[in-house]
């Protein structure tokens, strides 16, 4: 046979090729290459050829091998291979880490020139799903998926920052500015009243209790598991949402080593306009009597000798460093990938710092052909020196007043207005050390047992210590107790997974069919010693508890446990028609005799419509797909023993300094408890057009969150608290959109853009029969802010309408009939707003031009509000301050204003003023824009570094804040759902990025 | 045959796996190192952990004003803040508690606390093993004072309330009448007169020879000061209570002649709130005791005025009438401060004011609760260092001079006047005046006897509500002389407080008086969980 011969075949099987069904093609080709080599036999050639990308430039370090053996070599720095010895016959696989891999017939041809694509989201790409994966074309349910080119230009230090905005359907809400700081992430909304409506989150298969500890560049992928079809097989922790990441893995040919760093240098965005010293000076002696302050002290403030800028002195240009070195590399049976990290983040309040040290392996390795094993280990220490900062009792601290005794070199307290330690001294004489050491190990045995059946034995081991230590000096404040703590948490999981798998192709028929048998047991231990009255505290800090007076000390132990038995059936008719059922049992030990298990089922069903005949004569939609799924989840997420009523702890000393130790009955047995379960209905569209340069999806969704796990407030004459019962329901509807489309595509450009937008409406159905409830109660702030009302969402504000003063510019607010008062009573609350978005919106947008790579990412959300709590505290005299701060509360005030119709604010020595924190007055609207990440990067080829790939970049991450909210932030708060009270500003950051690549 | 092996193995693998893991067991809570209700007072330690617990939870809920207190300054003697963070305390002042009042809650729910852990103890002590019955009956009884106590303090702040005797949760508790209130009341104070020692003698019930656990004596006490306020407002069971009060009262003052009981006056009147006898102070009854090193309390810095050097919260402040009326002597001397240091470090009369006038407060300030500025030093108002805001002074129940002044007050509001009545309120005025005045004589009507027992009570305890048990406003209230009050609040005169120098509170009271005002609001959170409690 010759080459016209051969190359006429080919063509003709190709042609053929493309006119079957997916699963005649599959055998068709099955058929040829088994056969191929009976039919053809040639002499090993020479083929060489050069690899570029598909913006033309030439690629080096890709890894071509000869498919079947170990043979083959990398492009060198012009993207140029030779390869000897190559039969005709034979197949080259191309592949490079970020680009889709291509295997390519060497045929009769001696020069292949190959043009390696990206790997885009497309339709063949594998999502991970739980217990497996399937091609996303093959998908019935909703997930998300975000990779990591996605973030690759952003310099994300926390894992979270990944999907804010990126994953439709997902809402990540920074709750702080601080480094370390958690992260808020809700999956289709808020499901729970009173238990963690936190997401489930996977790390390679095993449970993990957060994604702290990770290094966000060993992401390979993250998928958000949305509707119950896809969340089912997580039954009991599945209600919320699953987010499973997967880390990289080593890849096929020569090691490939990349070395980045960068630094980063923040500031806070935005501050208060308070009073100087000696604009609060005056104000003192103006509202509470000349004799506040003495003239002497007052000359002072004016010319600036004395008199504290607490924004100023507490805040500070953080600096961060990161660094990460990634090696991978391996041949046809073994892949390795190792990594390092280290970060080194200062905060923009002073003294606080971050380090994270984490070290991953990743091994795969084909033992035997009906054996393969992987093995994962990543380690990680972390630690944060002075975690925290009162940003709240610094902002309203006095300016007019002295830092400190200088004889004693004790910090003095605020004399006039905040009653808390002084806010600078609390962190310049106090310290204290958080670590946290992570240890996890994943191994899986994949037994391939017959053709299309596998077994995967999994096993994961977490370990997580958590040592803190602090120290509280007797310099913080006059009169103050010096003290040390030392803490031990321990906690330790296990996780064991045997996964059957059979998948299996007959006729037009695809199934694949998964049973497995899941146990987990985490276990925690604590330990902690106090003590106070330290002697030689400058040389002890919080090292030598022999040197405490006073001594406390505790352990405690706690295990949970879950067993689980799940069923998965995947079936495909023909590309075209899809059903999937899931079915997961759970038992789980914090719940009480028959209560134990819990049953979660979940179907869907998908339909795609392009692949029908009737669509052969369009080319317009490349997949048009409905889908549809019902399921229901659950949430456990109560405490080990919450259900046992165990007796309370205290510790009093009789007026001594003696510990004895009593026990009293403070909380109910609850033994009915049981799981709360989530019923979840989706309906989703997938369009793929345009030769898929642009694909659609949009869905809709309901979640029924029925058996509450509801905690129940105990009347106060019965003595108060709270406990559990399964009653009330929440309801969140949703629509979610994601279009991802590449406006240019050419061989010189590229531009990828990516947009989604997800609305949630959150509304109360039952609340265990009781017409409402009340919550975020602030007895300092005036009662309870926030209102949970059957027909209202979740996180609504409960206030006082506030309507302006009356003739002494006392606060007037609006009764519930309608009438004014300086006296509003409980029954004049009224529901105004709410705490989360409900619209979020992401935009993403990558440009690449030849060695040039840009990226702009936007956040938004709308649709909700912040209750101004700081506001309130800065211009209120009420609880914990007793005098006020902003400039605006003064010179805007009643009692300074000529003309009252300018007062913005009430008269602060009027005895009718009352001020209430949960009034009207400090709810703001809070929907905002940010420009979270705007980078650029420019790519130095080999050929002119000589002995590496660079890329250097700069990029800005919140550069501005289109908002309308007059806090320091819309987007964090610090209690309850949208309560800024001192919350911790995110900051403005410019980063400065150097990746090498050998 | 590799196959069949490979099989085998991996079905072997996965038997073990599930053998592995027995599922009961497996799943089943063993809340190790936890204390539960059921395996409770299995043993004799359990006794005291319990009366542990229900003493933590009793200082608890007398810490700081806003726990304990702030219901007190309806009273007479005893006023706040015209504006500034004081609208919680204000609103008591001017009789016009409202029901979203933020602080008021705490007081409420703090006695609430105290009643669950004393029925703890009543309803589950009997059980414990190894242990004596007078073991078991003295622990109990201290449970049932507590108790008693709570529900003495609810009944004369809100009236009728639910009566909750056992540990379930009931949305639908009724109001329970004020005199069935009363009735277990009395009922518990029988059984705690009937089995709390006279004396303790170990640690931590006792130290320095002193009662720290509730005794008999101060049960007795108790019942003096209940049965009076049951003769009074609203019950007005008038005489025949007046005399069960001066019965319980008189065996307090026998037993502390006959050395039943080892209580004392102490000789000078400063010694009775100072530092020096905070740990050992042998007029007090009962008292409840703080230690900054386990539970400090926060009423050090209450008194202070804003613009005062050494700091403070300015929270309450002294009524000008009161100061005005109050006898001069070394009682004055210690109960306010005699001079006030301003921010730039010099001494005023309290009545000092700028010129033109521009103090906030302009008021006498009370000197009980202060602490020095160093740990375990008394306090000094000429110090200018700034006092810390966590204190520890004990938080001091009843006083023997209290007591004193009870009888004097029942012997004569039944209607008699006696040598032994004379006698003791003699012993509180002499002291007070540093000199034996001997100002009260038998030739008083019973009417006069009661009064100035009355108004030796009401200076006595000036400005001290910490306790809990008999303020000033509490002898009001049983008096029904809120409304004379409200009255004079709201005409507010001008008072001569030095020559030529005239002052007037600077809180404003407005409205018309009724009798609702004697009472505050229940707290809207349980209204909305009880409909029973709405009024």
């Amino acid at each position: 046979m010759n080459h016209k011969q051969l190359y006429y075949i080919i063509s003709m099987i190709t042609r053929s090729l493309n006119q079957m069904s997916l699963l005649k093609k599959m055998r068709v080709i099955v058929f040829f290459l088994l056969f191929f080599p009976l039919i053809v036999w040639g002499q090993g050639t020479t083929v060489s050829g050069k690899v570029v990308s598909s913006d033309k430039q030439a690629l080096p370090g890709v890894t071509i091998v000869l498919k079947g053996t170990s043979t083959g070599t990398t492009s060198d720095i012009d993207g140029n291979f030779v390869l000897s010895g190559i039969p005709n016959d034979a197949v080259l696989i191309f592949s490079f880490v970020g680009m889709r891999t291509q295997e390519i017939a060497v045929g009769n041809r001696e020069i292949i020139d190959v043009v390696m694509e990206e790997e885009t989201i497309g339709l063949g790409e594998v999502v991970a799903i739980g217990y497996g994966t399937t091609k996303k074309s093959d998908l019935a349910g909703s997930v998300s998926s975000v990779s990591g080119k996605h973030f690759k230009d952003q310099p994300v230090k926390r894992i979270e920052d990944i999907l804010q905005g990126r994953a439709p359907g997902v809402e990540v809400t920074n709750l702080s500015g601080m480094p370390g700081a958690s992260v808020k992430v809700r999956v289709r909304g808020t499901t729970s009243i009173n238990k963690s409506s936190e997401p489930l989150y996977i790390v390679d298969g095993i449970v993990a209790s957060g994604l702290i500890g990770l290094n966000p560049s060993d992401i390979q992928s993250i998928e958000v598991l949305k509707d119950a079809s896809a969340t089912a097989i997580y039954g009991s922790r599945g209600a919320n949402g699953v987010i499973l990441v997967t880390t990289r893995r080593g890849t096929e040919g020569r090691m490939e080593i990349t070395f980045e760093t960068s630094i980063g240098v923040s500031r806070l965005m935005k501050r208060y306009d308070l009073l100087n010293a000696y604009e609060y000076a005056t104000a003192l002696n103006d509202i509470w009597g000349s004799s506040t302050i003495p003239d002497a002290d007052l000359k002072a403030y004016e010319n600036g000798t004395k008199g504290i800028d607490w924004q100023d002195i507490m805040t500070q240009t953080g600096i961060s460093k990161d660094y990460k070195l990634s090696i991978s590399g391996g041949n046809v049976r073994s892949r390795y990938l190792v990594s390092a990290n280290v970060l080194d983040q200062d905060a923009i309040t002073i003294t606080t710092n971050l380090k994270r040290y984490s070290l991953r392996a990743n091994i795969d390795s084909e033992v035997t052909p009906w054996l393969t094993m992987s093995a994962k280990l990543n380690a990680a220490r972390m630690h944060v020196h002075n975690g925290s900062v009162n940003l709240m009792e610094a902002i309203n601290y006095s300016p007019a007043m002295e830092m400190k005794n200088e004889e004693t070199g004790v910090y003095n307290k605020d004399p006039y207005n905040a009653i808390g330690n002084n806010p600078y001294g609390t962190r310049m004489a106090n310290y204290d050390d958080n670590y946290r050491y992570y240890l996890n190990a994943n191994g899986t045995l994949l037994f391939k047992i017959i053709d299309g059946l596998t077994l995967s034995v999994q096993g994961g081991y977490n370990y997580a210590h958590n040592p803190s230590y602090s120290f509280t000096s007797k310099l913080v404040a006059p009169g103050a107790i010096n003290g040390m703590r030392n803490r031990s948490q321990l906690s330790l999981f296990w996780q064991n997974t045997n996964n059957l798998t059979w998948q299996k192709t007959i006729g037009d028929h695809n199934i694949t069919a998964t049973a497995v048998w899941e146990t987990s047991k985490s276990q925690s231990a604590d330990l902690d010693v106090s003590g106070s009255n330290l002697r030689n505290e400058a040389v002890v800090g919080y090292w030598n508890i022999g040197n405490a007076d006073t001594k406390s000390e505790s352990n405690s132990y706690s295990d949970t446990s879950i067993a689980s038995g799940i069923a998965r059936v995947m079936y495909n008719f023909k590309g075209r028609y899809f059903l999937t059922g899931t079915f997961r049992a759970d038992g789980s030990s914090k719940f009480q005799g028959n209560n134990k298990w819990g049953y979660f089922p979940s179907a869907a069903v998908a339909w795609d419509l392009a692949k029908e005949s009737f669509m052969n004569n369009q080319d317009v939609f490349q997949q048009m797909k409905l889908r549809s799924s019902f399921g229901i989840t659950g949430n456990q997420g109560i405490d080990a023993y919450s259900t046992l009523g165990m007796l309370s702890a205290t510790s009093y000393g009789w007026g001594t300094s003696t510990d004895y130790v009593g026990y009293w009955g403070d909380s109910f047995a609850t033994p009915d408890v049981r799981w709360e379960k989530t019923y979840q209905y989706d309906v989703g569209l997938d369009f793929s057009v345009l030769s898929g340069k642009m694909n659609l999806t949009f869905d809709w969704f309901r979640k029924q969150s029925k058996d509450l796990l509801f905690k129940k407030e105990v009347p106060m004459y019965n003595g108060g608290g709270s406990f559990w019962v399964n009653q009330g329901e929440v309801k969140n509807t949703g629509v979610e959109f994601s279009v991802t489309a590449y406006p240019l595509k050419s061989s010189e450009v590229i531009w990828e853009t990516v947009f989604n937008a997800s609305y949630v409406k959150n509304e109360v159905v039952d609340l265990a029969g009781e017409d409402f409830i009340l919550d975020a109660t602030y007895s300092n702030y005036g009662g309870s802010m926030q209102i949970m009302k059957p027909g209202y969402p979740l996180g609504s504000f409960y206030l006082y309408p506030w309507k302006g003063f009356d003739d002494e510019g006392a606060n007037l607010y609006q009764k519930a009939d309608g009438s004014l008062t300086t006296s509003p009573t409980a029954a004049d609350q009224a529901i105004v707003g709410q705490g989360n978005p409900k619209w979020t919106f992401g935009w993403n947008n990558m440009v690449s031009w030849r060695n040039w790579s840009a990226s702009i990412f936007i956040n938004a959300a709308t649709g909700f509000d912040r209750l101004n709590l700081t506001r309130y505290a800065l211009t209120s005299m009420t609880g914990m301050y007793k005098f006020i701060t902003l400039r605006d509360a003064y010179f805007k005030g009643w009692d300074y204003v000529e003309n009252k119709a300018d007062a913005r604010y009430p008269s602060h020595t009027n005895s009718n003023t009352k001020y209430y924190g949960n009034s009207d007055m400090w709810l703001e609207n809070a929907s905002f824009l940010k420009l979270k990440n705007i980078s650029i990067a420019y790519r130095i080829p080999k050929q002119v570094v000589k002995f590496a790939d660079m890329q250097l970049s700069v990029s800005a991450q919140n550069l501005f804040t289109l908002t309308r909210y007059k806090g320091m932030d819309p987007e964090v708060y610090n209690a309850y759902s949208g309560l800024d009270m001192g919350a911790y500003p995110v900051p403005r950051t410019f980063t400065f990025d150097a990746r090498l690549t050998f | 045959m590799k196959t069949t092996h490979k099989y085998t193995g991996v079905l072997l693998f996965m038997l073990l796996l599930l053998w592995m893991v027995s599922c009961n067991d497996f799943l089943t809570e063993d809340p190790k190192g936890r204390m539960a209700t059921q395996t409770f007072f299995s043993e004799r330690s359990d006794l005291d952990a319990s009366l542990n617990a229900l003493y933590f939870i009793v200082a608890d809920a007398q810490y700081a004003n806003h726990y304990t207190g702030t219901n007190f300054l309806a009273g007479d003697d005893i006023t706040t803040h015209p504006a500034s963070n004081k609208q919680s305390l204000r609103e008591h002042d001017q009789f016009g508690v409202s029901d979203n009042n933020a602080w008021m809650p705490y007081l409420w729910e703090q006695r609430w606390k105290i009643i669950k852990a004393a029925n703890f103890i009543i309803n589950n002590a009997g059980r414990t093993p190894e242990a004596s019955d007078e073991e078991i009956k003295s622990a109990i009884a201290n449970a049932s004072y507590w108790r008693a106590f709570a529900y003495f303090y609810l009944v004369t702040t809100w009236g009728p309330v639910p009566v909750m005797l056992e540990e379930e949760i009931n949305y639908d508790a009724q109001l329970q009448s004020v005199e069935k209130i009363y009735e277990l009341i009395i009922q518990d104070l029988k059984m705690a007169e009937e089995n709390c020692p006279a004396s303790y003698t170990k640690a931590p019930y006792a130290r320095n020879g002193m009662n720290i656990a509730v005794s008999q004596g101060a049960v007795k006490a108790t019942m003096a000061y209940v049965y009076m306020a049951m003769a009074g407002w609203p019950l007005n069971k008038g005489t025949e209570y007046y005399r069960l009060a001066a019965e319980k009262a008189k065996e307090v003052i026998d037993g502390v002649e006959n050395g039943t009981y080892y209580y004392t006056l102490l000789d000078e009147y400063w010694k009775v709130y100072s530092w020096e006898f905070n740990d050992n102070n042998p007029e007090v009854l009962l008292g409840v005791y703080y230690n900054r090193d386990r539970k400090s309390n926060m009423s050090s810095a209450c008194d202070f005025l804003q613009d005062m050097k050494q700091g403070g919260w300015g929270d309450t402040n002294g009524e000008i009438k009161f100061w005005k009326e109050f006898p001069e002597g070394p009682r004055k001397e210690a109960t306010y401060f005699p001079k006030i240091m301003l921010s730039d470090g010099k001494l005023y009369d309290w009545w000092y004011d700028t010129d033109p006038p521009s103090r906030a407060v302009v008021a006498p300030v009370f000197m009980k609760t202060v602490e020095g500025a160093v740990r375990g030093t008394e306090f000094d108002y000429s110090n200018p260092s700034r006092i810390s805001s966590s204190g520890e002074k004990q938080h001091q129940v009843i006083r023997l001079s209290q007591v004193y002044c009870w009888y004097a007050e029942a012997i004569g509001r039944s209607g008699q006047v006696n040598t032994k009545a004379i006698e003791v309120l003699n012993k509180v005025r002499n002291r007070a005046d540093g000199k034996e005045s001997n100002i009260y004589h038998s030739g008083m009507t019973p009417e006069e006897l009661a009064e100035a027992a009355y108004n030796e009570h009401g200076w006595e305890i000036a400005g001290y509500y910490w306790g809990g048990l008999a303020s000033r406003a509490r002898d009001m209230f049983r008096m029904y002389r809120y409304k004379d009050h409200f009255e004079f609040r709201k005409e507010n005169p001008l008072i001569e407080v030095a020559p030529g120098v005239f002052r007037k509170e600077g809180v404003p009271v407005t409205g018309a008086w009724d009798d609702g005002k004697m009472y505050i609001p229940y707290p809207y959170k349980d209204v909305i969980l009880n409909p029973n409690l709405k009024q």
